[in-house]
């Protein structure tokens, strides 16, 4: 199968390209509304923390690759920037988030409701994020 | 994203329309600041054309619950398209906040 794949910047004003690229391959894919939605969202919500928190809205590279495969589709998104190291991240409370009237904490709380694997690694010259989605195509 | 900031009585009506994402949100939040400090007794938001809505968005609803309530101003979100709603759902705000299908629904909650 072909794997898909775009290639953009850490700013937040990519994400709107991302996700209409997203969209566009997973249809050709054959996914149907609402489980694309669903991954377009995911995928959405990991760049995002990329770009803002591990690259603070800078031009490093980011990549979105998407996998087809027998069972699924499978993401994978590269960048340059601090590590996120998933083995540490606790999901907050989102009683605490309205208590703290914090404006972030819910995008990988999504992210984990959304898709079926979620693994990060670190390389010698960059970082990706791993996510796996069940599909019946 | 567009919005758009109407006065009906007691009511501000903020319009939204397109994507509500990570670059976008602050814009609401800014004019969410700018309600705020009115003397407004209800907001209400139509999400009729906007298309997409991240955490982010979530986000900006969730942190003024509370400054909503204390302030005794009541937020209606209406207009929903079915996609929309569904981000809200995933993790439940959906019952956190005061969703109705269309403006006459918002109209007549007291």
């Amino acid at each position: 199968m072909i794997n898909y794949s775009i290639k953009t910047t850490c700013k937040k004003e990519n994400l709107k390209q991302i996700r209409v690229f997203v969209g566009e391959k997973l249809q050709e894919l054959g996914v149907k509304e609402p489980e694309s939605d669903l991954m377009i969202l995911a995928v959405d919500e990991v760049c995002a923390n990329l770009i803002i928190h591990s690259n603070k809205n800078n031009n490093q590279p980011l990549e979105v690759n998407i996998i087809p495969q027998k069972e699924g589709v499978a993401f994978e998104i590269k960048d340059q920037g601090k590590y996120f190291d998933y083995s540490l991240y606790e999901p907050p409370q989102i009683e605490d988030i309205r208590r703290e009237q914090r404006k972030g904490g819910l995008g990988m709380l999504l992210v984990r409701k959304i898709m079926d694997h979620i693994h990060y690694e670190t390389h010698s010259d960059f970082n990706s994020c791993h996510l796996f989605k069940k599909v019946a195509f | 994203m567009q919005i758009n900031q109407s006065k009906e009585g007691n009511t501000i009506v903020l319009q939204l329309a397109g994507d509500l994402d990570a670059s976008s949100a602050i814009y609401l939040d800014e004019e969410l600041e700018k309600v705020l400090a009115m003397p407004v007794q209800r907001i209400f938001i139509d999400f009729e054309a906007l298309q997409y809505i991240s955490s982010t968005g979530l986000g900006v609803f969730v942190s003024y619950m509370d400054r909503l309530k204390e302030r005794q101003v009541q937020m209606v979100l209406y207009g929903m398209s079915a996609k929309v709603h569904h981000v809200f759902s995933i993790l439940g705000i959906d019952k956190l906040l005061t969703i109705v299908p269309t403006k006459d629904a918002a109209a007549q909650i007291i």
